[in-house]
Formats: C-alpha cells, sequence, structure tokens
C-alpha cells in the first residue's frame, strides 16, 4: 500500500508544480507565504513572535491556503481531464487512491508550515541576534506543529469530500473556500451583533491554552468525521458515472 | 491456459429507467481480437465498465481472465490494460512520466519498468520526444502514447473502447498497425469495440454485435456475412434502362436495384440465381460486358442486424 500511496503522490506533485502550465504562478503562490510570515511577521512582530504564541497565525493560515489551492485538483482535477476513469480502472485499490491524494495535500501544506516556521525561526534570529539562538518556547512549537497538523488534516480531508462530487476545479474550490470561510463568518457577524463591552469581556478573558484545545479539539473531530465521510463516499461505480 | 478469457452470462445494468444491457451472454476465446460493435448507446461502454468491475450488473456474471467481475475485481483490474472512451494521459506530464506512472502503479520493478518504457515508445517512434509534455501532441500521437500505457504490465487481457476514434485515417492506420504488431508478438487477448468496419475486419477474428444491450449477432467476419444471407451482383454494360429495371425488380428474388453509370447493383437474396437473372437483361435488350458476385460488406451486415430490430 505504501508503494502504491508513494506512486500516487510522485504524480500529484509533478501535477502540482506544473498547475496552469505557469511554473512563474507556482512559484509565486509558494513565495507569497514564505515572505509574508518567514520573513515580514517576525521583523514585524520581534520578541512577541518567538514568546506569545503569535506563530499560531503560521499554523493555522498555510494549510489553509495551500491546501485549498491543492486539494481541489485530486479529483475534480483528474474528472476534468478525463483521467478518472482510466485510474480507477487501474489496479490500485480505492483507499491507496484517498489516502495518496489526501496525503499529497497534506505534505505540501504542513511541509511548508514546518519549512515556514523554521525561516521565521532564522529570520528573526538574524535581525535580533542576542548571541545565542532563540527558539520557540516548548508549548508553543508544540501548539504550532499539532495544530498545524490537524489544520492540514482537516483542509485536505474536506477539500477530497468536495473534489469527490465537484465536476470542475474550479467550482471544488469555491464550495471548500465557502465552507472553510462560514465559520470566521459567523465570528465576524457575532462579534458585530453582540455589545461592544461583551465583545470586549470575552476577549480580556480568553485563556490562550484553554481556546488552543477546544480549537485543536474540534479540528480533531472535524478531521475523523470528514476522513470517515470521504471514504464511504468514495465509491469507483459512483466516480465512474459521474 | 485459460479456457475463455471473457465469460459474460446472462449480464444486464439497469440505469434507473433505462436498460442498458439487456441479458448480454457471449464467450471471448484466448489469445484472439474480439470486435465488439454496435451503434451508439448500444452498451458497448458499459460492457467494458462492467468487465473492469467499475459498474456493478443489476443481475447475471461475468469472468474476466477466470475472475469473477463483482467479487475479485482488484485481480481483473491487475492483469488486465484499458484505454477508455478518454485517452487518461496527464497532458501536463511528458510521455515517458505517463508511462513512469503507471509502471510504478503496476509495481513494475525498476530496471524492468525503465527497459519496457524504451521498448514500447521506440516501438511506437516516440521515443525521441519523451520529454515532451504531451500537452502539444496530435491526437493520433497521443492516443499511440495511451496504448503504450495499456500494454506496458504485460497485461494478459486488453480492453479497447474506440481507439481510432476520431483520428484521422493515416494516424488510425498507424495506431491499427502498432495495435496488430504489439498483439502479435505478445498473444494479448484483445476485446475492441469500434465503429469502424474496416478495422473490425482487419483486426478482428470474431465479431459480436449489439443494439440495446442486447446480442444480435456472433462469429467470425465471414460467418457472419454468410449467415445475413444477403449478396450482390454487379453489372458492368448499358441499356439499363427504367423498363428494364422495372422488370429486374418484379423478380422475387431481387430485392433492390440500382443504376449508375453504366454499373447495375443488384441486392439479392440468398437463393437467386445470377445466371437468370443475366440472362433476363439481356432478353430485355441490355448489354452486358461484365458480371461479378460479391457477398455483402461487414458494413452491411452490421446495418442489416442493427436496423432489422428498428
Amino acid at each position: 500500500m505504501i508503494a502504491d500511496i508513494k506512486a500516487i503522490i510522485w504524480k500529484d506533485s509533478k501535477l502540482l508544480l506544473r498547475r496552469g502550465d505557469n511554473r512563474m504562478r507556482t512559484l509565486f503562490t509558494l513565495l507569497t507565504p514564505i515572505v509574508l510570515f518567514g520573513v515580514v511577521f517576525p521583523i514585524q512582530f520581534r520578541d512577541e513572535w518567538i514568546f506569545t504564541g503569535w506563530s499560531i497565525v503560521i499554523a493555522i493560515i498555510t494549510p489553509f491556503m495551500l491546501i485549498s489551492m491543492a486539494i481541489p485538483e485530486s479529483f475534480a482535477g483528474e474528472r476534468e481531464r478525463h483521467t478518472l476513469e482510466t485510474l480507477l480502472a487501474s489496479r490500485l485499490p480505492d483507499r491507496t487512491i484517498f489516502f495518496g491524494k489526501l496525503l499529497n495535500a497534506m505534505v505540501f501544506g504542513y511541509g511548508m508550515t514546518l519549512v515556514l516556521l523554521f525561516t521565521s525561526l532564522v529570520v528573526y534570529n538574524l535581525v535580533e541576534w542576542t548571541g545565542q539562538i532563540q527558539i520557540f518556547e516548548a508549548k508553543i512549537l508544540l501548539a504550532d506543529i499539532s495544530v498545524g497538523l490537524l489544520m492540514s488534516g482537516m483542509v485536505a480531508s474536506l477539500g477530497i469530500l468536495i473534489s469527490l462530487r465537484a465536476s470542475t476545479v474550479q467550482s471544488a474550490q469555491q464550495t471548500l473556500m465557502a465552507v472553510l470561510l462560514l465559520p470566521l463568518l459567523l465570528i465576524q457577524v457575532a462579534g458585530f451583533l453582540l455589545p461592544r463591552e461583551t465583545v470586549r469581556e470575552i476577549l480580556r478573558n480568553i485563556d490562550f491554552l484553554k481556546t488552543l484545545y477546544i480549537f485543536a479539539s474540534v479540528l480533531l473531530a472535524a478531521n475523523a468525521g470528514f476522513l470517515l465521510i470521504g471514504l464511504k463516499r468514495f465509491t469507483r461505480s459512483k466516480l465512474c458515472l459521474e | 491456459m485459460l479456457n475463455l478469457a471473457i465469460e459474460i452470462e446472462n449480464l444486464t445494468c439497469d440505469f434507473e429507467t433505462v436498460r442498458a444491457l439487456d441479458k448480454l451472454t457471449l464467450e471471448v476465446q484466448p489469445g484472439i481480437v474480439f470486435g465488439f460493435l454496435g451503434p451508439n448507446g448500444a452498451g458497448k461502454t458499459t460492457t467494458i465498465r462492467m468487465l473492469l468491475g467499475l459498474l456493478q450488473p443489476t443481475s447475471g456474471r461475468a469472468r474476466v481472465l477466470g475472475y469473477d467481475t463483482q467479487s475479485q475485481a482488484a485481480e481483473i483490474r491487475a492483469c488486465t490494460g484499458a484505454l477508455l472512451e478518454h485517452h487518461g494521459l496527464y497532458e501536463q506530464m511528458n510521455a515517458y512520466d505517463n508511462l513512469e506512472f503507471y509502471g510504478r502503479v503496476n509495481r513494475m520493478p525498476t530496471s524492468e519498468r525503465q527497459a519496457r518504457i524504451q521498448e514500447l515508445l521506440t516501438q511506437m517512434g516516440l521515443w525521441e520526444r519523451r520529454a515532451e509534455a504531451t500537452k502539444k501532441w496530435s491526437r493520433g500521437m497521443k492516443q499511440k502514447l495511451a496504448l503504450a500505457r495499456v500494454l506496458l504490465h504485460r497485461p494478459a487481457l486488453v480492453l479497447l473502447d474506440e481507439p481510432t476514434a476520431g483520428l484521422d485515417v493515416p494516424s488510425a492506420n498507424s495506431v491499427r498497425n502498432d495495435l496488430e504488431a504489439l498483439v502479435a508478438s505478445e498473444g494479448t487477448t484483445v476485446f475492441l469495440t469500434t465503429h469502424n468496419m474496416a478495422e473490425a475486419e482487419r483486426l478482428c477474428s470474431q465479431i459480436a454485435v449489439i443494439k440495446d444491450g442486447q446480442l444480435q449477432a456472433i462469429g467470425h467476419p465471414d460467418e457472419l456475412r454468410a449467415r445475413s444471407g444477403s449478396a450482390q451482383l454487379e453489372i458492368i454494360g448499358s441499356g439499363f434502362i427504367e423498363p428494364v429495371l422495372e422488370a429486374l425488380r418484379a423478380r422475387p428474388e431481387v430485392m433492390a436495384v440500382q443504376a449508375q453509370n453504366g454499373h447495375l447493383k443488384i441486392n439479392l437474396s440468398a437463393q437467386a440465381d445470377s445466371a437468370e437473372l443475366v440472362s433476363l437483361l439481356v432478353s430485355q435488350g441490355a448489354k452486358v460486358r461484365e458480371a461479378r458476385h460479391q457477398s455483402a460488406s461487414l458494413e452491411e451486415v452490421f446495418l442489416t442486424l442493427v436496423e432489422e430490430t428498428r
């Protein structure tokens, strides 16, 4: 199974890098978060970047941005390019195809998250050199690594679920964006509707660690749910007829 | 050695209110090119999808290379190669990588995979262009590459769904030549659907005709022609005026008469005596220079079979 998954990842990563026939666009997509999160943010936030947990932004936004760009290609892209049926007619088992595509997106999104965390550390140390190397506090590093992984899994499994049924990459991207942005929109609406004093009170009383635990638990539950639904929906006959 | 490459028994497939296959029963011997002919919507593609285990039948069963299509679909897909409605190539990837991917999928060892890719691309005349992205290739070249992909892991059975559809004459001919050569050298069983009767006649040693999901006829192309019973008499001469043609049409064994530029084509029933018809023409004042007896072409047999039930 591992060799088969590696074959899928090998092929999908090649297609990902040749996305839209334009290598410059791919390069630009990859460079934007590197410059923003890896260079600009650590310079702007300075010590806060290392010691107050602002780096969690990388763990949340990077998988969100990169995986939501890559995962719609998984099945909707194969369907759009008329390559899906040939892939389904191959000897690859259902779960291998499913997990191969899921892992490819996760490796891309989570890999970039780790690269950005490391880059931001390097940049911070270059700018704020104190004679010794500064790294994230253990609990911040653990939060960044685990939230990044859970976020990658959640966006990838939700994206694959949408991509399984979408007829085009564009429609899959739009649906995925709408679903992912809905919670943010609800928070914004709630912030607008609630009295200002109440909002200030909530923000004052937020416990970073407690909020993180709740957020991670929600992500974990979403991961498991989307994955199970995705696996159930992956049936060759349905994919073939669609 | 397998007794049968494909064994289909009362295979039925319903899509909501449409019956795509209706109690289809047929057998395919190993090592032959089997032609599966039928008009659009006859059920050819559905049959291929069922043989690959991509669709489940409503009733009936099918066995491919000894494996059941419902319970052993994975085994079937491992030892078959399929060229479906679309060529299925990743056009942003180059030719070599397209084959490399399916070589990996089929778990071919690296050295064997590399050698086989080189062998097939060389045979197809594509080796020099292996590093090019296939999106810029002609349709014929893509179809050849897709054929190479199908044959890559030396499958015991190849399922081809209209492999030359949409190709110009030289490209289609080239694909046919490649297919013929590769089948001859590797002894693969081929299940081929096509609309091209000349292709079927040239490549296939067995042909089945299907319409509305039902089998209309099966046999060697010569058998089908003989079974159709119809024949044609072509006469070259002059004086094929309307009263002469009327006299011919009045004969019970004459099914149709067509005169054009000194050529007279007479479609006959099985029991026709052509000598009598030539005598009749002469007695009516026509001059006969040459008379040729011809059996029906496969295209005529096909048209007869698919139009009979219309």
